[in-house]
């Protein structure tokens, strides 16, 4: 696979795969990820996967540039090109089921939406529902994927005034993506429904429910599904 | 077990160890002792390993009491450290009883000051670390800043046998109202920045905003132009020189967001990070590049010496 290295600081490499994001790269930017676990081992300090790059930070104690290099060209040696017609993308990532609840009283921004877009409220809800994603990268605060990509007819820049208060749980899209809020935070993004399972709960086994290069799923469910699934 | 309760809390005090590693992939953000130097000196000073659990008082103004003999160390930010009225020094280990007020006041010189107690403060793990995030709430006592009536338990003194006070060499102990140089490793998109604006960057003086704190320091001087836009977002190395739409340079630190999409034109060397840190509102920094191999030779050295 291509990449270049950039240099990111004392202890740190980026590596970048390419300028242009899609699908077929963050499923193996995810699989770098695994590889580069196993060559690394114990010299590894942290892994960054994000839309078309990989920040590597590593124990300088155990290792220096010229090694980290050899290990990383090593372990990408064993991923096949993405040119190349044997790279299959369908087995190598996990599956998210995300329950979503689209009612008003969870989605505030659905009828402005629904005006300026000139869409039905029920077209949205299908449009936003209707395809998987993909998680490009995981960041912002603890658990918020940047999941893509969205039907560009729902394409929206971000709200010009953010809100100062975004509930926990509130699904939202902005450009491209679509997220769901971990925690109550400020945010940018236009709110159109929302999720009763925790993004990030630290108590749990997986605290994250995802990682990048993973598939996420939106199924609509009902305001009292919603309600029975959060008191669970 | 004994603990140090908590009489006056002080304006951002923060149980810290080396930082949060391995999480960074899910959005956690390592945090850690903002100024390692001053940390790991506090730690050494007891014959403590160097990861242990130390308080971190930004600004000072604190004030502790003692359940139980035991001994301390002092080091970074100049807070006026009284132990029952009575003057101690910084950069030094000291003993204290049961029943001794530790009574440190604002900081006179630097920004944070810690203590380290023997053996290091006890206290839960999450996600591998103690070090308290506030915008995360994770780390601490409860994930947040410490409060009035907290106990900060510390292990029996018992095996631990310090005949006299331990202090760090004159030579290590560092100057906060020097200016600073800070050295960096080009990087990142340095590349296309353009010539005229990194010797622009690297040519003048810049000084500490107030709006600085443990997530980054934002600088003030001559604007540096990019040229990059629309940057996707990607990880952020401690360190990373982030220049925003405006020109002004942010060093991101401890706190920092994992992933961010501004241009960034190399990352400090990681122990001028931390005098950085030291470093108040209005202060003066310069910057000077520093090769790849001399950065990790400096800071292999930085960490061996604390190992040891």
């Amino acid at each position: 696979m291509d990449y270049s290295i950039e240099v990111a600081g004392a202890n740190s490499l980026l590596l970048r795969f390419s300028e242009k994001v899609d699908k077929p790269l963050i499923i193996a930017i995810g699989q770098c990820c695994e590889l580069i676990k196993q060559c690394l081992d114990d010299c590894l300090i942290d892994l960054v996967p994000s839309y078309t790059t990989i920040l590597i930070s590593y124990d300088l104690l155990k290792n220096d540039d010229e090694n980290v290099r050899e290990a990383i060209s090593t372990a990408l040696y064993q991923l096949p090109s993405l040119k190349e017609s044997t790279f299959d993308v369908s087995c190598q990532h996990k599956q998210v089921i995300l329950p979503v609840c689209y009612d008003v009283e969870f989605a505030p921004d659905l009828m402005l939406l629904s005006e300026m877009l000139a869409l039905d409220i029920s077209d949205i809800i299908r449009l936003h529902s209707e395809r998987p994603y993909q998680v490009y990268a995981v960041g912002f605060s603890p658990g918020f994927g940047y999941l893509g990509e969205l039907n560009s007819v729902l394409r929206m820049p971000r709200l010009s005034t953010p809100r100062t208060c975004v509930p926990a749980g509130s699904v939202a899209i902005a450009e491209l993506n679509t997220a769901v809020y971990p925690q109550e935070s400020p945010g940018g993004w236009w709110l159109i429904g929302g999720c009763p399972i925790p993004m990030f709960d630290k108590t749990r086994a997986e605290p994250c429910l995802f990682s990048v290069g993973d598939e996420v799923i939106f199924e609509p469910i009902s305001a009292k599904k919603f309600r029975q699934l959060r008191a669970s | 077990m004994g603990y140090f309760r908590v009489i006056k809390p002080g304006a951002i005090s923060l149980l810290q160890d080396e930082g949060r590693f391995g999480f960074q992939h899910w959005g956690i953000t390592t945090g850690g002792a903002m100024d390692e130097h001053a940390s790991r000196w506090a730690n050494r000073l007891l014959g403590n390993k160097p990861n242990d659990v130390v308080l971190e008082m930004t600004l000072g103004n604190v004030r502790l009491e003692a359940t139980e003999d035991t001994w301390i160390a002092l080091t970074g930010a100049e807070i006026h450290c009284k132990i029952n009225g009575v003057p101690r020094d910084n950069w030094q280990s000291h003993f204290v009883s049961k029943g001794d007020q530790l009574t440190m006041g604002w900081a006179h010189t630097g920004v944070s000051a810690y203590l380290a107690v023997a053996g290091g403060f006890q206290l839960g793990k999450e996600f591998g670390s103690c070090s308290t995030v506030k915008r995360e709430g994770l780390g601490g006592l409860n994930g947040g800043v410490l409060q009035a009536g907290d106990q900060l338990v510390f292990n029996s003194v018992g095996k631990y046998h310090y005949t006299s006070p331990h202090q760090v060499p004159p030579d290590f102990v560092p100057d906060y109202t020097r200016v600073l140089n800070v050295r960096v490793i080009a990087g990142y998109q340095a590349a296309q920045f353009s010539a005229d604006s990194l010797s622009s960057f690297y040519s003048n003086a810049y000084v500490v905003k107030p709006d600085s704190d443990r997530m980054g320091f934002r600088l003030e001087g001559e604007v540096i132009e990019s040229g990059v836009t629309g940057l996707l977002s990607e990880g952020i190395s401690y360190g990373a020189i982030q220049v925003p739409a405006d020109g002004q340079p942010i060093i991101l630190l401890k706190d920092r967001q994992t992933l961010g999409g501004y241009p960034k034109l190399g990352s400090v060397l990681p122990i001028d990070g931390f005098s950085l840190s030291q470093r108040k509102a209005g202060d003066s920094v310069c910057f000077s590049e520093i090769s790849l191999t001399d950065a990790q030779q400096l800071m292999h050295k930085f960490y061996t010496f604390f190992s040891a």
